[in-house]
């Protein structure tokens, strides 16, 4: 069951093509990771998605319904959380969740019971201080609540974890590990580390073009087989002859020893026959599974030839 | 757009703004009335220290309309401007708007939220500060025309709804503060110049309810061509109000 679905958007700044034929599918009660560098088009993607800028072409559905820039359905059923949330500074965190509740139209005589439970769910209940107080970590949860206080179908989170410090970022990591229980989300970042950590599926952007969406157990099993190695001969100098080999691809030092995808998986013995030749000791050898960060890396090197 | 009005109110009442609207007001009412009262009265005896002995004319509520209505032109107007502006920009600026519309808000009912919460600001406390001068001119001269100051604080008041749309108009225009009032201001300057074209159709023009007040008060202007003025100005404000939303609407947020 699709919950999102973006539709070959495009979208332009004067003669820039910020987006080129972008289309997204995300499924009900997934967790999609929206992966791509700096400036690859998550973020106008993503804003795109809700209004808050115009594209040139291209539809985004919500729940089968088409969003545009005054349907109110999506609004109602969505739940944003921005890279840097900017709170109204005199605000405190109460008034501005008594805001975001209002003005959903929800029943008033639940709204105090309904900001203590988020504010809990945040760890911001005891905090009584103006927003202008608080540091980039107790606003990006401020966010997540404001963003969920209504109860979405979907969460948008765009960076959320991008300006935070590690424990900053392990908190929100906490928490999408919790509502990945109960809602879908969107979940943008270039912390390919965070993605393979919560999500289920993975959209790569590059460019302002989709590379690829697949889910993530496919994505790691898909690619080649590589292999992790240990010699007695120093690295830098194997790494050379292993590259001249013409048997390889992906090679390069990792932890003490050397990571390799053989090109055709078949010539395995070959490749021994190789390191033999020219009297390679191996101390150590093993599968080494890939991680997410290998694949982008691997993608978008194959991407630029 | 109950909710947007409460989260203007909300501005106002947490950020103080409400009590410098008030405070100005009210210390600019009596101060009016109290410098034409006794100005001349300091003069006389400044000049009397310096061994200089010189009998001005007794003041008149006429000088008390005129410090009010120049005190209030010059120096009120152009606080509740700038706060207007940042009032309406902030959002904007300071990078609210993607929490404020990824939220069931209708565009139009922010805009109108803003112009009806900064218009019922100015005129409570407009109103408040006038009751006061009224009264504290009344008290010091003995004499005031209630009806005609009525009307000339109806015109001023239209002046000031004309100016914040303006400010409103070109907030939603600029990304920046400084776009969004030094238009108003350059708009301000320039009616000044434009007050001694009054001649035929200009008499109506909406710049003219700047200085109409004051004419109105020493009788130098017909009561009909200011309340004709004043209303061109409120259509003009409802004129700017519409811009607003329809330029709002048609418009990127980010």
């Amino acid at each position: 069951m699709i919950i999102l679905e973006v539709k070959n958007l495009n979208k332009f700044y004067g003669e820039f093509q910020a987006l080129e034929n972008v289309n997204l599918t995300v499924k009900k009660n997934e967790v999609y990771g929206f992966i791509g560098r700096n400036g690859a088009g998550k973020t106008t993607t993503i804003n795109s998605i809700l209004s808050l800028i115009d594209y040139q072409s291209g539809e985004v559905f919500f729940d089968g319904e088409k969003v545009s820039k005054r349907s109110m359905h999506d609004k109602r059923d969505i739940g944003y959380v921005p890279d840097v949330p900017s709170f109204p500074r005199y605000l405190t965190a109460r008034d501005f969740l008594g805001f975001v509740y209002d003005t959903y139209q929800l029943p008033k005589e639940d709204k105090d019971q309904a900001i203590k439970t988020i504010l809990g769910r945040v760890q911001l209940e005891d905090n009584t201080k103006k927003i202008s107080g608080y540091s980039r970590g107790m606003k990006q949860r401020l966010a997540i609540a404001q963003a969920l206080i209504h109860k979405p179908k979907l969460l948008l989170m765009d960076e959320p974890t991008s300006a935070l410090d590690p424990m900053g970022r392990k908190d929100i990591l906490d928490i999408i590990r919790e509502l990945k229980k109960e809602l879908t989300i969107l979940y943008s970042t270039h912390i390919l580390e965070d993605a393979q950590k919560v999500c289920d599926t993975i959209g790569l952007i590059e460019g302002g073009k989709m590379v690829f969406e697949k889910p993530l157990k496919t994505i790691i099993s898909d690619r080649e087989q590589a292999y992790y190695m240990r010699t007695v001969e120093p690295l830098e100098q194997v790494l050379r002859t292993i590259k001249d080999s013409q048997l390889v691809t992906d090679e390069h030092i990792y932890n003490g020893g050397i990571v390799y995808t053989l090109k055709d998986a078949g010539k395995t013995l070959d490749f021994q026959r190789f390191l033999n030749q020219h009297n390679i000791a191996i101390t150590y050898l093993q599968p080494y599974e890939k991680s997410l960060e290998d694949v982008f890396v691997e993608v978008l090197h194959e991407n630029r030839h | 757009m109950k909710t947007v009005i409460n989260y203007d109110l909300l501005y106002f009442k947490k950020t103080s703004k409400f009590i410098v609207f008030g405070v100005l007001g009210i210390f600019l009412a009596g101060f009016s009335a109290l410098t034409a009262k006794y100005f001349n009265v300091i003069i006389e005896y400044s000049l009397g220290q310096e061994g200089i002995d010189i009998v001005l004319p007794e003041p008149t509520v006429l000088e008390s309309y005129t410090q009010f209505f120049s005190n209030f032109t010059q120096i009120y107007l152009f606080v509740i401007l700038f706060i207007a502006v940042t009032f309406f920009i902030q959002d904007k600026t300071r990078g609210h708007y993607p929490l404020i519309f990824t939220k069931p808000i209708l565009r139009s009912h922010y805009i109108l939220s803003k112009s009806l919460v900064i218009s019922l600001t100015l005129i409570v406390s407009y109103i408040v500060s006038a009751l006061f001068f009224g009264y504290y001119s009344f008290v010091l001269f003995n004499e005031f025309d209630v009806g005609l100051y009525m009307i000339a604080s109806l015109a001023f008041l239209v002046f000031c709804l004309v100016m914040i749309h303006a400010g409103l108009f070109f907030s939603v225009i600029f990304r920046s503060f400084l776009g969004a009032i030094l238009l108003p201001i350059i708009l301000f300057v320039l009616f000044g110049l434009m007050g001694p074209l009054d001649g035929g159709i200009f008499k109506y023009f909406p710049y003219q309810l700047m200085r109409y007040p004051l004419v109105l008060m020493a009788g130098e202007v017909e009561t009909v061509t200011v309340l004709l003025t004043t209303i061109i100005g409120f259509l003009i404000t409802l004129a700017l109000l519409l811009g607003s939303i329809k330029l709002f609407q048609s418009k990127s947020l980010l």
